[in-house]
Protein backbone atom coordinates (compact mmCIF):
# COMPACT_ATOMS: atom_id res chain seq x y z
CA UNK A 1 0.00 0.00 0.00
CA UNK A 2 1.11 3.54 -0.70
CA UNK A 3 3.27 5.02 2.05
CA UNK A 4 1.43 8.35 1.88
CA UNK A 5 -1.88 6.63 2.55
CA UNK A 6 -0.52 4.66 5.47
CA UNK A 7 1.25 7.59 7.11
CA UNK A 8 -1.88 9.71 6.72
CA UNK A 9 -3.87 6.90 8.32
CA UNK A 10 -1.42 6.77 11.24
CA UNK A 11 -1.64 10.56 11.56
CA UNK A 12 -5.44 10.36 11.69
CA UNK A 13 -5.27 7.69 14.36
CA UNK A 14 -2.80 9.82 16.32
CA UNK A 15 -5.08 12.83 16.02
CA UNK A 16 -8.00 10.74 17.26
CA UNK A 17 -5.83 9.62 20.18
CA UNK A 18 -5.02 13.25 20.98
CA UNK A 19 -8.72 14.16 20.95
CA UNK A 20 -9.50 11.30 23.32
CA UNK A 21 -6.67 12.33 25.64
CA UNK A 22 -7.79 15.97 25.65
CA UNK A 23 -11.42 14.92 26.28
CA UNK A 24 -10.28 12.70 29.15
CA UNK A 25 -8.25 15.50 30.73
CA UNK A 26 -11.15 17.95 30.35
CA UNK A 27 -13.53 15.43 31.86
CA UNK A 28 -11.18 14.78 34.77
CA UNK A 29 -10.58 18.47 35.48
CA UNK A 30 -14.26 19.30 34.99
CA UNK A 31 -15.28 16.59 37.43
CA UNK A 32 -13.41 18.45 40.17
CA UNK A 33 -15.48 21.56 39.60
CA UNK A 34 -18.87 20.37 38.47
CA UNK A 35 -21.04 17.56 39.91
CA UNK A 36 -22.72 17.16 36.51
CA UNK A 37 -19.37 16.61 34.80
CA UNK A 38 -18.39 14.26 37.61
CA UNK A 39 -21.53 12.18 36.92
CA UNK A 40 -20.66 12.16 33.22
CA UNK A 41 -17.12 11.02 34.03
CA UNK A 42 -18.45 8.18 36.18
CA UNK A 43 -20.79 7.11 33.39
CA UNK A 44 -17.94 7.06 30.88
CA UNK A 45 -15.70 5.14 33.28
CA UNK A 46 -18.46 2.60 33.92
CA UNK A 47 -18.70 1.89 30.19
CA UNK A 48 -15.06 2.24 29.11
CA UNK A 49 -13.30 1.11 32.30
CA UNK A 50 -13.84 -2.67 31.90
CA UNK A 51 -12.54 -2.53 28.31
CA UNK A 52 -9.73 -0.04 28.91
CA UNK A 53 -6.95 -2.55 29.56
CA UNK A 54 -7.67 -4.42 26.34
CA UNK A 55 -7.98 -1.13 24.45
CA UNK A 56 -4.58 -0.02 25.77
CA UNK A 57 -3.12 -3.33 24.55
CA UNK A 58 -4.64 -2.72 21.11
CA UNK A 59 -3.20 0.82 21.02
CA UNK A 60 0.26 -0.58 21.86
CA UNK A 61 -0.16 -3.22 19.14
CA UNK A 62 -1.17 -0.63 16.53
CA UNK A 63 1.77 1.60 17.51
CA UNK A 64 4.15 -1.36 17.30
CA UNK A 65 2.88 -2.45 13.89
CA UNK A 66 3.00 1.18 12.76
CA UNK A 67 6.62 1.61 13.76
CA UNK A 68 7.54 -1.66 12.06
CA UNK A 69 5.76 -0.54 8.91
CA UNK A 70 7.66 2.77 8.88
CA UNK A 71 11.05 1.08 9.24
CA UNK A 72 10.58 -2.19 7.34
CA UNK A 73 8.17 -1.20 4.57
CA UNK A 74 8.51 2.57 4.18
CA UNK A 75 12.28 2.26 4.87
CA UNK A 76 12.48 5.20 7.27
CA UNK A 77 15.43 4.06 9.40
CA UNK A 78 14.78 4.50 13.12
CA UNK A 79 17.16 6.90 14.84
CA UNK A 80 18.58 6.43 18.33
CA UNK A 81 15.64 8.13 20.08
CA UNK A 82 13.19 6.14 17.95
CA UNK A 83 14.78 2.98 19.27
CA UNK A 84 14.39 4.10 22.87
CA UNK A 85 10.68 4.74 22.22
CA UNK A 86 10.40 1.29 20.65
CA UNK A 87 11.99 -0.22 23.75
CA UNK A 88 9.18 1.34 25.78
CA UNK A 89 6.35 0.56 23.35
CA UNK A 90 6.99 -3.00 22.19
CA UNK A 91 6.86 -4.69 25.62
CA UNK A 92 3.53 -2.95 26.28
CA UNK A 93 1.91 -5.23 23.71
CA UNK A 94 2.83 -8.28 25.79
CA UNK A 95 2.42 -6.72 29.24
CA UNK A 96 -1.01 -5.21 28.51
CA UNK A 97 -2.14 -8.03 26.23
CA UNK A 98 -1.52 -10.68 28.89
CA UNK A 99 -3.00 -8.41 31.57
CA UNK A 100 -6.16 -7.91 29.49
CA UNK A 101 -6.58 -11.66 28.97
CA UNK A 102 -6.01 -12.38 32.67
CA UNK A 103 -8.00 -9.30 33.73
CA UNK A 104 -5.00 -8.34 35.84
CA UNK A 105 -5.34 -4.68 36.73
CA UNK A 106 -2.07 -4.86 38.64
CA UNK A 107 -0.26 -4.58 35.29
CA UNK A 108 -1.41 -0.97 35.09
CA UNK A 109 1.62 0.08 37.15
CA UNK A 110 4.14 -1.64 34.87
CA UNK A 111 2.31 -0.36 31.81
CA UNK A 112 2.14 3.18 33.13
CA UNK A 113 5.85 3.23 33.93
CA UNK A 114 6.78 2.01 30.44
CA UNK A 115 4.33 4.37 28.74
CA UNK A 116 5.49 7.27 30.92
CA UNK A 117 9.14 6.67 30.02
CA UNK A 118 8.21 6.38 26.36
CA UNK A 119 6.21 9.61 26.48
CA UNK A 120 9.16 11.47 28.03
CA UNK A 121 11.48 10.23 25.26
CA UNK A 122 8.91 11.23 22.63
CA UNK A 123 8.74 14.73 24.08
CA UNK A 124 12.55 15.01 24.02
CA UNK A 125 12.57 13.73 20.42
CA UNK A 126 9.98 16.35 19.45
CA UNK A 127 12.12 19.04 21.05
CA UNK A 128 15.20 17.83 19.13
CA UNK A 129 13.16 17.96 15.93
CA UNK A 130 11.91 21.48 16.62
CA UNK A 131 15.12 22.80 18.15
CA UNK A 132 17.99 20.80 16.56
CA UNK A 133 20.56 22.78 18.51
CA UNK A 134 19.48 20.80 21.58
CA UNK A 135 21.09 17.73 20.01
CA UNK A 136 24.20 19.22 18.42
CA UNK A 137 25.28 22.02 16.13
CA UNK A 138 25.42 19.78 13.07
CA UNK A 139 23.53 16.92 11.45
CA UNK A 140 24.74 13.34 11.56
CA UNK A 141 24.74 12.33 7.89
CA UNK A 142 23.79 8.73 8.63
CA UNK A 143 20.70 8.85 10.80
CA UNK A 144 20.03 12.03 12.75
CA UNK A 145 17.21 12.29 15.28
CA UNK A 146 16.31 15.71 13.91
CA UNK A 147 15.24 14.40 10.50
CA UNK A 148 11.49 14.54 9.88
CA UNK A 149 10.47 11.56 7.78
CA UNK A 150 6.81 12.37 8.12
CA UNK A 151 5.00 15.61 8.85
CA UNK A 152 1.22 15.46 8.55
CA UNK A 153 -1.22 18.30 9.18
CA UNK A 154 1.75 20.64 9.51
CA UNK A 155 2.77 19.41 12.95
CA UNK A 156 2.48 15.66 13.36
CA UNK A 157 5.80 13.83 13.03
CA UNK A 158 6.68 10.25 13.98
CA UNK A 159 7.61 11.04 17.61
CA UNK A 160 4.40 13.09 17.81
CA UNK A 161 2.45 10.01 16.78
CA UNK A 162 4.35 7.92 19.33
CA UNK A 163 3.60 10.48 22.05
CA UNK A 164 -0.09 10.33 21.12
CA UNK A 165 0.02 6.54 21.51
CA UNK A 166 1.80 6.65 24.87
CA UNK A 167 -0.59 9.34 26.15
CA UNK A 168 -3.66 7.36 25.10
CA UNK A 169 -2.27 4.24 26.77
CA UNK A 170 -1.72 6.23 29.99
CA UNK A 171 -5.29 7.58 29.87
CA UNK A 172 -6.73 4.12 29.23
CA UNK A 173 -4.68 2.62 32.06
CA UNK A 174 -5.94 5.35 34.37
CA UNK A 175 -9.50 4.58 33.28
CA UNK A 176 -9.20 0.80 33.60
CA UNK A 177 -11.73 -0.66 36.05
CA UNK A 178 -12.91 -4.16 36.83
CA UNK A 179 -16.21 -5.08 35.17
CA UNK A 180 -19.37 -5.07 37.28
CA UNK A 181 -19.29 -8.89 37.54
CA UNK A 182 -15.74 -8.83 38.92
CA UNK A 183 -16.26 -5.92 41.29
CA UNK A 184 -18.63 -6.87 44.13
CA UNK A 185 -18.62 -3.28 45.37
CA UNK B 1 -41.23 -8.78 34.22
CA UNK B 2 -37.54 -9.49 34.76
CA UNK B 3 -35.03 -7.04 36.31
CA UNK B 4 -32.14 -5.78 34.13
CA UNK B 5 -29.02 -7.96 34.24
CA UNK B 6 -25.91 -5.77 34.94
CA UNK B 7 -23.55 -8.41 33.54
CA UNK B 8 -25.41 -8.61 30.25
CA UNK B 9 -25.55 -4.81 30.01
CA UNK B 10 -21.81 -4.60 30.62
CA UNK B 11 -21.10 -7.18 27.92
CA UNK B 12 -23.40 -5.36 25.51
CA UNK B 13 -21.64 -2.04 26.25
CA UNK B 14 -18.26 -3.70 25.76
CA UNK B 15 -19.27 -5.11 22.41
CA UNK B 16 -20.65 -1.74 21.31
CA UNK B 17 -17.37 -0.03 22.26
CA UNK B 18 -15.31 -2.45 20.19
CA UNK B 19 -17.69 -2.16 17.24
CA UNK B 20 -17.44 1.63 17.53
CA UNK B 21 -13.64 1.56 17.67
CA UNK B 22 -13.52 -0.74 14.66
CA UNK B 23 -15.92 1.46 12.71
CA UNK B 24 -13.88 4.59 13.45
CA UNK B 25 -10.68 2.86 12.30
CA UNK B 26 -12.34 1.74 9.07
CA UNK B 27 -13.66 5.25 8.42
CA UNK B 28 -10.20 6.76 9.05
CA UNK B 29 -8.63 4.17 6.74
CA UNK B 30 -11.05 5.02 3.94
CA UNK B 31 -10.51 8.74 4.55
CA UNK B 32 -6.71 8.25 4.38
CA UNK B 33 -7.03 6.50 1.01
CA UNK B 34 -9.31 9.25 -0.24
CA UNK B 35 -7.27 12.20 0.95
CA UNK B 36 -3.69 10.92 0.57
CA UNK B 37 -1.81 12.62 -2.14
CA UNK B 38 -0.39 10.50 -4.95
CA UNK B 39 3.18 9.47 -4.48
CA UNK B 40 4.11 10.05 -8.11
CA UNK B 41 7.08 8.24 -9.55
CA UNK B 42 9.68 6.37 -7.56
CA UNK B 43 12.46 8.36 -9.22
CA UNK B 44 14.54 10.31 -6.74
CA UNK B 45 14.73 13.98 -7.60
CA UNK B 46 17.72 16.22 -7.04
CA UNK B 47 20.31 13.51 -7.51
CA UNK B 48 22.89 12.81 -10.20
CA UNK B 49 22.74 9.31 -11.64
CA UNK B 50 26.45 8.90 -11.10
CA UNK B 51 29.33 11.19 -10.44
CA UNK B 52 32.94 10.78 -11.45
CA UNK B 53 35.34 10.98 -8.59
CA UNK B 54 39.05 10.87 -9.11
CA UNK B 55 42.35 12.37 -8.18
CA UNK B 56 43.45 15.57 -9.78
CA UNK B 57 44.52 14.76 -13.33
CA UNK B 58 47.26 17.36 -13.46
CA UNK B 59 49.46 18.73 -10.78
CA UNK B 60 48.41 22.20 -9.68
CA UNK B 61 50.25 24.99 -11.46
CA UNK B 62 53.44 25.94 -9.72
CA UNK B 63 53.80 22.59 -8.03
CA UNK B 64 55.41 19.43 -9.15
CA UNK B 65 54.67 17.33 -6.15
CA UNK B 66 51.91 15.00 -7.22
CA UNK B 67 52.24 12.83 -4.13
CA UNK B 68 49.71 14.99 -2.37
CA UNK B 69 47.09 14.48 -5.02
CA UNK B 70 44.39 12.48 -3.31
CA UNK B 71 41.56 10.30 -4.50
CA UNK B 72 39.62 11.10 -1.38
CA UNK B 73 40.11 13.27 1.65
CA UNK B 74 40.17 11.67 5.10
CA UNK B 75 36.93 11.87 7.05
CA UNK B 76 36.71 15.19 8.85
CA UNK B 77 37.11 15.03 12.61
CA UNK B 78 36.24 18.33 14.22
CA UNK B 79 37.96 17.33 17.47
CA UNK B 80 41.41 17.20 15.85
CA UNK B 81 43.43 20.39 16.06
CA UNK B 82 45.52 19.39 13.03
CA UNK B 83 43.31 18.36 10.14
CA UNK B 84 45.27 15.75 8.12
CA UNK B 85 43.49 16.89 4.94
CA UNK B 86 45.10 20.33 5.04
CA UNK B 87 47.60 20.55 2.21
CA UNK B 88 46.05 17.69 0.26
CA UNK B 89 44.71 18.31 -3.21
CA UNK B 90 40.98 17.93 -3.45
CA UNK B 91 39.52 15.16 -5.57
CA UNK B 92 38.20 16.12 -8.96
CA UNK B 93 34.50 15.37 -9.18
CA UNK B 94 32.13 15.72 -12.10
CA UNK B 95 28.39 15.44 -11.85
CA UNK B 96 25.25 17.30 -12.85
CA UNK B 97 23.51 20.36 -11.54
CA UNK B 98 19.73 20.35 -11.01
CA UNK B 99 19.15 21.29 -14.65
CA UNK B 100 21.22 18.33 -15.84
CA UNK B 101 24.23 20.37 -16.94
CA UNK B 102 27.71 19.02 -16.28
CA UNK B 103 29.45 20.58 -13.34
CA UNK B 104 32.96 19.90 -12.10
CA UNK B 105 34.65 20.67 -8.84
CA UNK B 106 38.37 20.37 -9.20
CA UNK B 107 41.60 21.75 -7.90
CA UNK B 108 42.87 22.17 -11.44
CA UNK B 109 41.05 25.35 -12.37
CA UNK B 110 43.39 27.68 -10.49
CA UNK B 111 40.59 29.22 -8.49
CA UNK B 112 40.24 29.31 -4.75
CA UNK B 113 36.89 28.06 -3.52
CA UNK B 114 34.68 27.38 -0.58
CA UNK B 115 32.66 24.21 -1.08
CA UNK B 116 29.49 23.93 0.98
CA UNK B 117 27.84 20.54 1.43
CA UNK B 118 24.17 20.60 2.40
CA UNK B 119 21.36 18.12 2.94
CA UNK B 120 17.79 19.24 2.35
CA UNK B 121 16.48 17.48 5.46
CA UNK B 122 19.13 18.82 7.85
CA UNK B 123 17.70 21.53 10.14
CA UNK B 124 21.14 23.10 10.53
CA UNK B 125 21.49 23.41 6.74
CA UNK B 126 17.99 24.85 6.63
CA UNK B 127 19.20 27.60 8.97
CA UNK B 128 22.63 28.07 7.41
CA UNK B 129 21.54 28.47 3.78
CA UNK B 130 19.24 31.49 4.31
CA UNK B 131 21.78 33.02 6.71
CA UNK B 132 24.52 32.82 4.09
CA UNK B 133 22.15 33.90 1.31
CA UNK B 134 21.29 37.09 3.19
CA UNK B 135 24.94 37.67 4.04
CA UNK B 136 26.07 37.14 0.44
CA UNK B 137 23.45 39.60 -0.75
CA UNK B 138 25.19 42.21 1.39
CA UNK B 139 28.76 40.99 1.06
CA UNK B 140 29.22 39.10 -2.22
CA UNK B 141 32.00 36.58 -2.64
CA UNK B 142 35.30 38.19 -3.75
CA UNK B 143 36.20 37.68 -7.41
CA UNK B 144 39.09 35.38 -6.60
CA UNK B 145 37.05 32.93 -4.50
CA UNK B 146 34.24 30.80 -5.81
CA UNK B 147 31.42 29.44 -3.66
CA UNK B 148 30.26 26.01 -4.77
CA UNK B 149 27.56 23.85 -3.29
CA UNK B 150 27.06 20.11 -3.18
CA UNK B 151 23.56 18.87 -2.47
CA UNK B 152 23.94 15.39 -1.07
CA UNK B 153 22.30 12.68 1.02
CA UNK B 154 18.94 13.10 -0.70
CA UNK B 155 16.17 11.36 1.22
CA UNK B 156 12.84 11.19 -0.63
CA UNK B 157 9.98 11.72 1.77
CA UNK B 158 12.06 13.64 4.28
CA UNK B 159 11.72 17.32 5.05
CA UNK B 160 12.26 19.81 2.17
CA UNK B 161 12.43 17.16 -0.54
CA UNK B 162 13.33 17.66 -3.37
CA UNK B 163 16.47 19.71 -2.66
CA UNK B 164 16.26 21.86 -5.80
CA UNK B 165 12.90 23.27 -4.69
CA UNK B 166 14.31 24.04 -1.29
CA UNK B 167 17.44 25.80 -2.61
CA UNK B 168 15.47 27.65 -5.28
CA UNK B 169 12.97 28.71 -2.64
CA UNK B 170 15.81 30.12 -0.56
CA UNK B 171 17.09 32.03 -3.60
CA UNK B 172 20.44 30.21 -3.44
CA UNK B 173 22.61 31.50 -6.30
CA UNK B 174 25.83 29.49 -6.04
CA UNK B 175 26.29 26.59 -8.49
CA UNK B 176 25.06 23.31 -7.06
CA UNK B 177 26.41 19.84 -7.85
CA UNK B 178 23.79 17.16 -7.17
CA UNK B 179 25.51 14.20 -5.53
CA UNK B 180 24.61 10.62 -6.43
CA UNK B 181 22.62 8.17 -4.30
CA UNK B 182 25.78 6.86 -2.66
CA UNK B 183 26.84 10.39 -1.68
CA UNK B 184 30.09 9.75 -3.54
CA UNK B 185 31.15 13.39 -3.61
CA UNK B 186 30.46 13.83 0.11
CA UNK B 187 32.48 10.72 0.87
CA UNK B 188 35.32 11.80 -1.40
CA UNK B 189 35.57 15.06 0.51
CA UNK B 190 35.45 13.32 3.92
CA UNK B 191 32.10 14.64 5.08
CA UNK B 192 31.16 13.67 8.62
CA UNK B 193 28.38 16.14 9.46
CA UNK B 194 26.14 18.75 7.85
CA UNK B 195 26.55 21.53 6.91
CA UNK B 196 30.14 20.92 5.82
CA UNK B 197 32.67 23.38 4.44
CA UNK B 198 35.86 22.63 2.54
CA UNK B 199 38.12 25.60 1.90
CA UNK B 200 40.44 25.23 -1.08
CA UNK B 201 43.20 27.57 -2.20
CA UNK B 202 44.02 28.52 -5.79
CA UNK B 203 46.41 25.56 -6.02
CA UNK B 204 43.59 23.13 -5.31
CA UNK B 205 44.84 22.28 -1.83
CA UNK B 206 42.69 22.05 1.25
CA UNK B 207 43.28 25.03 3.54
CA UNK B 208 40.64 24.32 6.15
CA UNK B 209 37.53 22.28 6.79
CA UNK B 210 34.58 22.96 9.10
CA UNK B 211 31.20 21.48 9.90
CA UNK B 212 28.06 22.61 11.67
CA UNK B 213 26.31 25.96 11.58
CA UNK B 214 28.71 28.86 11.13
CA UNK B 215 28.17 32.52 11.83
CA UNK B 216 28.67 34.99 9.00
CA UNK B 217 31.94 36.08 10.62
CA UNK B 218 33.16 32.49 10.64
CA UNK B 219 32.14 32.13 7.01
CA UNK B 220 34.03 35.30 6.10
CA UNK B 221 37.08 33.84 7.84
CA UNK B 222 36.82 30.77 5.60
CA UNK B 223 36.67 32.99 2.52
CA UNK B 224 39.77 34.88 3.71
CA UNK B 225 41.53 31.58 4.34
CA UNK B 226 40.78 30.52 0.76
CA UNK B 227 42.38 33.75 -0.51
CA UNK B 228 45.55 32.82 1.36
Amino acid sequence: MDTDVVTLFFAMLATLAQLVVVAAVVLWLGSKASPAVDRAKRSVLAVVGPQALAMAAVVALVCTLGSLYLSEVAHFPPCELCWYQRIAMYPLVVVLGVAALRRDLGARITGSILAGIGACISIWHLLVERYPDLGSGSCDPTNPCSIKWVEEFGYLTIPGMALSGFALILVLLAAARPSSQEDPS
Amino acid sequence: MTSPNPGAASSRNGALIWIGVGAVIVVLGVAAIFFARGSGSDEVEGQTGSVEVGGSTTAPEGTSDTATVADVLPTYDATLTDDPAVGMTIPSVTGKDFEGNDITISGDDGKAKVILFVAHWCPHCQKEVPLLKEHLDDVPMPDDVELMTVSTSVKPGADNYPPQEWLEGEGWQAPVLADDENSSVAQAFGLSAFPYFVVVDADGKVVQRASGELTTDQFDALVEAAQG
